[in-house]
């Protein structure tokens, strides 16, 4: 009796060393924990939270108009001429206020692209990995035959064809940034698919999309969250590039790309219409590759130092 | 080795014709009326007798089908049709500025190299150190920063501030010498490199510390080689094998960026070509111009996986 107590009183106290020593934690808690300890990926997200902030709420932070508020006389203003904190531009009109409502344009083209790309290459990633055979071949050749294209030089090809608007310019690039998705996507697929519980499922008589959306696809999600945050960086990058060549948002629009396209006449006179815009695009991308990067840690800790 | 070279040759060509195809239906789709733009007149000057005369001579009454096969059997012969607007053949003025572009990539390439090859073994040989996070750091910043806008910084600050050196570029050949061609190429050839060296410092320096934790480099330091033998004779020489790949694909991203850097530093390559042909709607030489690209980033990526097949013999073997 005594030596059966001793025997329960031990298994309890191993019960409490074992909690106290691994507290249980499910694995997003983990990428939360491991992302929040990575200095340099929280300052990414206090930047972009910021950057959100300014452009989302733009007309609390500015009393100007982006596009209609002309002033000839206050023309090229240098940064605090006149009240206007970073100058006026050619036309005279206050570029922090551009600046602002030009986040709106470039956050929300980075956004929309890659969300279009990653439900349509994730969608063609999952059917292709799952069902295997020509289905695959097919689709993966398609995807490898586009991923071989110079991709901003499709881009341009679909731009000089659509005609330059912001809803073009989403387009082409959701067109060409698909592939990536796709790859990665059957890569995860391919490996998973093999596992038990997968087996279990179809045993279980699940229907094949609940099993491809439902016990894949979110066991696939990391990798695809990385792609997909330095996805947004990238489609901001090469819109501004397409945009300076004259074929991304209309001329008229607040757009950073168009900012600094306007700003190249005025290089000698008020470089700063060309640097702000610059300072803008780069901050803005920097922050989301340094969230991708700190995802990248968190989901692979063999990834880390 | 020879078989694997002409099987990827062989797989390429499915991949052509496909691109090909979807570059011409691109440009078939566009709207726009080819007439008005050969004859440089409004629709409405234009007599059906005219029109009929134009659309007989430049096969645009052909259908869609075999307008496409004509196009892809004179692209194989060298023919990539007439310009539009100038009435020259696209091939011929698009290979009169190639060799610019050429110039200006190899540059590009070559000083991308020249910063990342020694900033990424030194990251990775002082792991952790400040050297370590510094060139990490580096890379970072210089994917994420636009190419033409750094491009244009060094236009701001070498030219119009310091006077060191010209805005636009005067030479783009060694015709001169080799000084008047690093002056003029340097500004261009640093904007376009900027993204290839920050990616290619990461790569180096993942790949050579993956590689000294190797066992084989461990042998070689425990039978008392030098540290510089074990580092140049065994490690690097492996750890530039992941990077070759890289390099692939980085040359797609420095054809799209030769597209801005070219028109921001009047570089006459095919890229500001491209511009030129977009805003005066030239299709043809649009067409050219993409398809030229696209082949030539084909290439580099075939060249690139028969070195590959070359150094590691794994690759060439499988299959």
């Amino acid at each position: 009796m005594s030596d059966n107590n001793k025997v329960n009183e031990k298994d309890r106290v191993m019960d409490e060393i074992g909690l106290e020593a691994l507290p249980v934690t499910n694995y997003w808690q983990d990428v939360v924990r491991l992302f929040t300890k990575n200095r340099i990926a929280v300052l990414g997200l206090i930047m972009m939270v910021i950057i959100v902030v300014l452009c989302v709420g733009a007309p609390l932070f500015t009393s100007h108009d982006p596009i209609t508020e002309m002033n000839f006389t206050e023309l090229l203003f240098r940064p605090g001429q006149g009240g206007h904190i970073l100058g006026t531009d050619d036309l005279g009109r206050d570029i922090w206020t551009r600046l602002l409502y030009g986040g709106r344009n470039s956050l929300v083209t980075g956004i929309a692209v890659t969300l279009i790309a990653a439900a349509v290459g994730i969608a063609i990633g999952l059917v292709a990995g799952y069902f295997g055979g020509p289905v695959e071949s097919l689709l993966m050749r398609f995807t490898d035959i586009m991923l071989s294209f110079p991709f901003l030089i499709i881009a341009i090809a679909i731009m000089a064809v659509l005609g330059p608007s912001q809803k073009n310019v989403i387009l082409a690039l959701a067109i060409v940034s698909w592939p990536r998705f796709t790859r990665l996507t059957r890569g995860q697929v391919l490996q998973i698919k093999q596992l038990e519980y997968i087996e279990s499922a179809s045993v279980a008589g699940f229907k094949k999309a609940r099993i491809m959306f439902n016990h894949i696809l979110p066991n696939c999600l990391g990798p695809l969250i990385i792609q997909a945050t330095l996805s947004v960086g990238g489609a901001i990058l090469s819109a501004a590039s397409l945009s300076y060549l004259g074929l991304g948002a209309d001329a008229a629009a607040p757009d950073w790309g168009v900012m600094l396209s306007q700003g190249r006449n005025y290089l000698q006179l008020a470089p700063h219409l060309t640097t702000i815009p610059g300072v803008a695009i780069s901050l803005t991308v920097l922050a989301m590759n340094w969230i991708g990067d700190g995802l990248r840690d968190a989901f692979d800790p063999k990834m880390r130092k | 080795m020879w078989t694997y070279i002409l099987r990827r040759i062989l797989q390429a060509i499915p991949t052509l014709l496909v691109i090909s195809f979807l570059i011409f239906s691109l440009l078939y789709l566009t709207p726009g009326d080819p007439v008005e733009l050969i004859m440089g007149t409004e629709d409405e000057q234009i007599s059906p007798e005219q029109r009929a005369i134009v659309e007989r001579e430049w096969g645009l009454d052909k259908p869609f089908l075999i307008r496409y096969f004509n196009f892809v059997f004179n692209a194989a012969r060298g023919d990539l049709g007439t310009s539009y607007v100038t009435s020259k053949p696209v091939f011929a003025s698009i290979m009169e500025r190639y060799p610019a572009t050429l110039r200006l990539a190899g540059s590009a390439m070559v000083l991308a190299l020249l910063i990342s090859l020694p900033l990424g073994i030194t990251a990775a040989l002082r792991h952790n150190s400040i050297i370590d996070s510094l060139a990490t750091a580096l890379a970072t910043v210089g994917v994420s920063l636009p190419k033409f806008w750094f491009g244009l910084v060094l236009i701001i600050t070498l030219s119009l501030k310091l006077h060191l050196l010209p805005t636009t570029a005067t030479v783009n050949d060694m015709s001169q010498g080799f000084w008047p061609f690093f002056k003029a190429v340097i500004m261009p050839a640093s904007s376009l490199a900027l993204g290839m060296a920050a990616t290619q410092t990461r790569m180096i320096r993942s790949s050579m510390l993956d590689v000294l934790n190797q066992d084989y480099v461990r042998y070689a330091r425990s039978k008392g080689l030098k540290e510089r033998a074990v580092i140049y004779g065994h490690a690097l020489k492996n750890a530039l094998i992941p990077v070759i790949t890289v390099i692939g694909g980085e040359v797609g991203g420095m054809m799209g960026g030769a597209v801005v850097t070219e028109s921001i530093f009047s570089w006459p390559g095919i890229g500001r070509l491209a511009v030129n042909s977009i805003s005066k709607r030239d299709y043809p030489t649009i067409q050219g111009i993409t398809l030229i690209m696209c082949i030539s980033y084909m290439i580099v990526n075939l060249l690139i996986d028969i070195i590959y097949a070359w150094v590691d013999p794994r690759i060439r073997l499988d299959k």
